[in-house]
């Protein structure tokens, strides 16, 4: 039998298959995390400065754990991508009024994740933090290290990652420098 | 079906396509025109005064109004800015004003102040509120916060009890 595709319905299923087919595995989320380019991966102490939620989120998790807030702190807003500072503490409170702190890992990232069967926070090596919670926004920042506590300027409305905002040499109109603690040499 | 009746040949998809592109054209130029007819409301003066440190601390934060693709684009001292050597400086006379345009922008055609997004969509839901992505700011209408735009919709904040809540909801 013969089957002749009528020539709008053949142009038609061409488009169709060339829309699916660009979609499939190049989402916005697959872009983004593609953009951020090739570098090691797997461990805590990974792409410092880069957006963690990116690869990290409930939405959209290639690269494992979803984090809820995730970031890297720098003592200076000029230090090297990879040269964040170990032992940093960050303490956020949201709006709920839960307080939990963070404690930075080699490369100064620290990452926050949701675990709803502890009873309190549970700070485990290299910079991971589990809290029982999903934390309401805002949040509120403060930067401690060695003894010295700074505050974010703002709250935090919604955006997890810390390098959503604070990217560093690309600071423009809407966005700012890396999160550093002093502008001391 | 007939080439020339009601069927779904080359000819009336490409038709369908360009009504469709006509459409959004026709859309967009609505959207500006309702735009250039905005007129900013009240004096700049008590905007930067009473209603700026509102929106500074409650909306224009850099994950939220102050993307530059947001509806409400805002712009504040800590947030996004018209120029990058601005920042950590107060909101300049022109971010001021595009502040001001971008609230009469938001929602030209409301009905009534109550009704307008800018009061309804921080506004937590139980109260009559519409859904916000960024969550429920205000628990009612007695909020300061609430009741400091509501007066700026209402007057330009130019009432002694307008500045007062103004005030209060941003110390």
């Amino acid at each position: 039998m013969k089957v002749v595709l009528p020539g709008f319905a053949l142009v038609a299923g061409l488009i169709v298959m060339g829309l699916v087919g660009g979609c499939i595995g190049d989402s916005p989320e697959d872009q983004q995390a593609a953009a951020l380019g090739n570098q090691r991966d797997g461990d805590p102490e990974h792409r410092p400065g880069q957006p963690c939620l990116a690869c990290h989120s409930t939405e959209y998790s290639p690269g494992g754990g979803a984090f809820v807030l995730a970031g890297t702190i720098y003592m200076r807003a000029g230090d090297p991508d990879s040269a964040g500072v170990e032992g940093a503490e960050v303490i956020m409170k949201d709006k709920a009024g839960h307080q939990f702190t963070a404690l930075t890992n080699r490369t100064g990232n620290f990452m926050v994740t949701v675990d709803s069967a502890l009873d309190a926070p549970s700070q485990r090596a290299r910079g991971r933090l589990r809290i029982p919670w999903q934390p309401v926004f805002p949040v509120e920042v403060s930067v401690g290290i060695d003894g010295v506590e700074k505050d974010m300027e703002t709250l935090i409305w919604r955006e997890g990652s810390c390098a959503g905002c604070h990217v560093g040499s690309q600071t423009g109109t809407d966005h700012v420098e890396r999160v550093w603690f002093t502008d001391a040499p | 079906m007939t080439p020339g009746g009601r069927g779904r040949g080359p000819g009336r998809g490409l038709a369908v396509v360009l009504a469709a592109l006509a459409a959004a054209g026709v859309g967009c130029a609505f959207e500006d025109q309702k735009q250039l007819q905005v007129a900013a409301r009240g004096e700049q003066g008590n905007f930067a005064t009473y209603v700026q440190p509102v929106l500074a601390t409650s909306c224009a934060s850099l994950d939220c109004h102050g993307m530059a693709g947001r509806p409400l684009r805002l712009y504040a001292k800590h947030g996004l800015r018209m120029d990058a050597v601005l920042r950590g400086q107060e909101a300049s006379e022109a971010e001021l004003s595009a502040n001001i345009a971008s609230i009469a922008a938001l929602d030209p055609d409301a009905s009534s102040l109550e009704d307008n997004l800018l009061l309804l969509k921080p506004l937590a839901v139980k109260a009559g509120g519409m859904h916000h992505v960024g969550g429920d700011l205000w628990a009612n209408q007695a909020d300061p916060a609430y009741r400091c735009l509501h007066a700026w919709l209402r007057a330009g904040a130019s009432d002694a009890i307008g500045q007062a809540v103004c005030k209060e909801a941003a110390p």
